[in-house]
């Protein structure tokens, strides 16, 4: 018994010591990571703190610095970064007029660099003017399509609930001029006709093609009979939320009534609801606050809480919206840094390249 | 024509598996409101958004109130003997806690005072707590005096041991696994209202399963023998001091407060890490499951061991495994993926080795304690060893959850961010959750190895004298009278 358990022992301590030899980073200098604001993670939901998972993931050290959106002050960190000898450069790019220096300053030291680049800023020249340089980008071709998806299965799921007239039909409110509203129906149609199901008779659904585009402006959206709508769509989650403000004006996706909901979906989730209701105005708070459930939360108290789009979906006021994928693009980001530090094939492992670019497509969030 | 059941000397319906089955649902019925308790930190902070430290301070008191409450309930139950029960007065009591924990575990989850101030949400926690806590008490104390009751037989008490052990088990991994699928939505956040709801159906589950308890149970012993012993008075000084120079009783406590610390106060880090450091809380209790198995696989085997290499012995091999299991877990890449919960896994599975040992062993090393104390003082002392005992497991399991808590928040974790924590955050959670592990399996090796020091040689030692002692005094006691004529 005791040679086993010496044996055990013995076993233990050693995977023990071999788990410590597997810790620690592969790069001996830190990776800088150049964010365009302050370049500090505080809210969860943020690409800041995708990295500092996918880092984490890749055992990448890296350090976070903030420009705090002044473009000179991003392109003196760069420079300083290289300077100092840093293992890679990672820039989220403010101003595309720099794209160029800061890939020549680090070239000259052999220093990779890789761009997020969300708002489609980076030239691809730029990229392709130095071979350690890649740039990940969040796939706009992709918006309408993951809208689309998101549409239809929403529908797939809610059509007993959402066809209030039982025509077989979803009618729609675009709010959104239709340009990315169009792509997104002509998908939910699309995807809504290879579904084989009955619902109260009617063997196919569809969502009426065009019904008609409000105008941006709240008091238009307050005219609007909002009973006739089975479904809102919108562009950016900024427009949901003016909706939504409507709607809560009418008692409409309160906790008032549960009848009176009318779902909205939309694109984004970029907006902070804090700062949204503060530019209301105070006279404004009573409606916006149901924007999320908080319906006795203190004005005050929201300055320490975080509350953006998701918060607002999570809380069932908008039925979905589709959003930039942070943990997807932070972790091509990580992976391609790992890469050329370990001088390997830089997008080896890598889904979603085209050329020297990664695209990453949108995704749907939901309640 | 219908089968007669075979009677007794007494003329009582004869012990069979009948009696098991029933005393498993029993332990099962208890558990089904028990299982919800380890969700209630994050149902509190997250969902209702009550502070946390206001949670953490309200915990400690009603558990507090936990430890007054049994002891006041138990002596309401004893001194209760002039009124005549259908059933027994145990089995009256059982139906009477099993009726209130019908809703009285959903008590603890009401959803709708979610927006309330929080001195309201403080007093319904409070009062919805403290209303299952006593009814949980007026099931689970009668519950566990029943074994006694059920037959005097030591073989039959052991089968009843067993069998609670199994409904136990049944009743604390069914939720185990499956309520994590349930309770929480894809974004890993808590869903409130269906706590409530689960709650509710928990409880009618343990309703249904206390009444076959009721009606499937015999009791064969006099209920008043057991009760109406004379109970010594309490002097809280004098047993402190004897349970102080009882060194297996103290290295037992410690090792049982550890092992509590390890069991519950990580649970609500255990549930943070889940949710934002790995995204997939649904696959916790599968997880929690997993790292169960040495548990199960080592109780047949308990016995066998035990009696081979001694309780000490194989309970401080225990816990040195865990403690390696838990540096491992402390310095094992576990990233925040598939591959870093497999190695999780694996730590977790040596470490519950330790606790599979030691949670087979706890109570016999106590009855040790006890005949140590004889041993030693010439008196056993039952009474103050146990209640002392009792207290400090009490002490870790309402101390550690909310100290748990207050280190959790010290690390950055905020409830306004449900299950989706900072990622600095999540990674605080992964090391606080080993550390919380290996804190425990220290404390269990300082209490087994260094402190508990009743070996295998030593309790034979112990065992021989004290049976000579007590043959000594029979034959006093046969002398006596004789000298007396």
């Amino acid at each position: 018994m005791k040679r086993i358990v010496s044996i055990v022992l013995a076993v233990l301590f050693s995977l023990s010591v071999f788990a410590l030899v597997g810790c620690g980073n592969i790069n001996d200098a830190d990776v800088v990571i150049l964010w365009k604001d302050e370049g500090v993670a505080t809210n969860p939901n943020s690409l800041i703190n995708s990295m500092d998972r996918a880092m984490y993931i890749e055992k990448v050290g890296y350090t976070h610095m903030g420009a705090k959106g002044n473009a000179d002050e991003q392109l003196k960190q760069a420079k300083e970064a290289v300077e100092s000898g840093c293992a890679a450069l990672v820039v989220e790019l403010i101003n595309p007029l720099h794209a160029q220096e800061i890939v020549e300053s680090a070239k000259a030291k052999e220093i990779p660099v890789v761009f997020i680049d969300t708002l489609q800023l980076v030239p691809d020249a730029v990229v392709a003017s130095y071979d350690k340089c890649a740039v990940v980008r969040a796939d706009l071709t992709t918006v309408a399509d993951a809208k689309g998806e998101l549409i239809a299965d929403y529908i797939k799921a809610n059509f007993k609930k959402l066809d209030k007239n039982e025509d077989g039909k979803i009618t729609y409110l675009a709010h959104d001029l239709g340009v990315i509203s169009t792509g997104a129906v002509k998908k939910a149609n699309e995807l809504l006709a290879t579904e084989d199901y009955a619902v109260k008779g009617a063997d196919k659904k569809e969502i009426n093609t065009t019904v008609e585009a409000a105008d941006v402006s709240i008091t238009d959206l307050l005219k609007i009979d909002f009973t006739q709508y089975e479904l809102i769509l919108t562009a950016t989650d900024y427009d949901a939320f003016t909706v939504l403000q409507a709607l809560q004006a009418k008692d409409y996706n309160t906790d008032k009534l549960t009848t009176h909901f009318v779902p909205v979906i939309t694109v984004g989730d970029s907006v902070d609801y804090k700062a949204y209701v503060v530019e209301q105005g105070k006279e404004n708070y009573e409606n916006n606050k149901y924007l999320v459930d908080l319906t006795v939360v203190d004005e005050a108290d929201l300055d320490e809480m975080i509350y953006t789009t998701r918060n607002v979906v999570g809380a069932g006021r908008l039925a979905g919206t589709v959003i930039a994928d942070d943990d997807a693009i932070a972790g091509a980001v990580a992976k391609i840094v790992r890469n050329m530090i370990k001088e390997k094939d830089m997008f080896d492992g890598i889904e979603g390249v085209d050329g020297k670019t990664v695209k990453i497509r949108y995704i749907a969030l939901t309640e | 024509m219908k089968k007669q059941p075979k009677l007794d000397a007494n003329g009582k319906r004869a012990f069979s598996i009948r009696d098991c089955l029933a005393y498993a649902a029993g332990d099962f019925g208890c558990n089904m409101s028990f299982a919800l308790k380890g969700t209630m930190a994050i149902f509190w902070t997250q969902f209702m958004r009550m502070d946390s430290i206001l949670y953490a301070a309200l915990l400690i008191i009603v558990q507090v109130w936990d430890a007054i409450n049994d002891p006041l309930i138990g002596s309401i139950i004893d001194n209760d003997r002039k009124r005549k029960y259908k059933r027994g007065k145990f089995l009256a009591y059982i139906w009477f806690g099993s009726l209130g924990l019908l809703v009285a575990g959903a008590l603890c989850f009401i959803p709708w005072v979610k927006d309330a101030q929080p001195v309201i949400k403080a007093i319904v926690f409070v009062s919805g707590y403290i209303l299952w806590d006593a009814f949980y008490t007026i099931a689970n104390v009668p519950y566990g005096s029943l074994l006694s009751l059920i037959s005097n037989d030591p073989a039959d008490r052991a089968s009843l041991s067993a069998w609670r052990s199994i409904g136990s088990m049944i009743g604390n991994m069914v939720p185990m696994v499956v309520l994590p699928m349930l309770i929480y939505d894809s974004n890993n956040n808590i869903l409130g209202e269906r706590v409530f709801l689960i709650a509710l159906i928990m409880g009618v589950a343990g309703f249904i399963a206390f009444q076959f308890m009721i009606r499937n149970t015999t009791i064969r012993v006099d209920e008043n023998v057991n009760v109406g012993e004379k109970q010594e008075k309490f002097n809280v000084f004098k047993a402190i001091v004897n349970f102080i120079k009882n060194r297996p009783a103290v290295g037992a406590t410690v090792a049982a407060m550890g092992m509590f610390i390890g069991m519950q106060a990580a649970t609500t880090a255990v549930t943070v890490m889940f949710q934002s450091y790995f995204k997939n809380v649904a696959v916790s209790g599968l997880v929690s499951m997993f790292a169960m198995i040495p548990i199960v696989a080592f109780t047949p085997l308990a016995r066998k061991l035990v009696v081979k290499f001694g309780k000490k012995e194989l309970s401080v091999v225990g816990a040195i495994c865990s403690m390696i299991a838990c540096t491992l877990m402390l310095v094992a890449p576990i990233t925040p993926d598939g591959k870093g919960i497999a190695i999780y896994i694996v730590c977790q599975l040596i470490n519950s080795l330790s606790t599979g040992i030691y949670s087979t062993v706890s109570w016999s090393m106590m009855g040790d304690a006890i005949d140590y104390n004889e041993w030693k003082f010439g008196a056993r002392e039952e009474g103050t060893v146990y209640s002392l005992h009792s207290f400090f497991r009490k002490l870790a399991q309402g101390i550690g959850p909310s100290m748990a808590l207050v280190i959790m928040v010290a690390l950055g974790y905020s409830e306004i961010n449900g299950g989706n924590q900072l990622f600095s955050v999540a990674l605080n959670m992964r090391y606080l959750v080993a550390g919380l592990y290996l804190f425990a399996a220290i404390m269990q090796f300082i209490g087994l190895a260094l402190i508990y020091n009743l070996d295998k040689k030593t309790l034979a030692q112990m065992n021989h004298e004290l049976s000579e002692r007590h043959s000594e005094s029979v034959a006093v006691a046969q002398e006596s009278p004789a000298s007396e004529e």
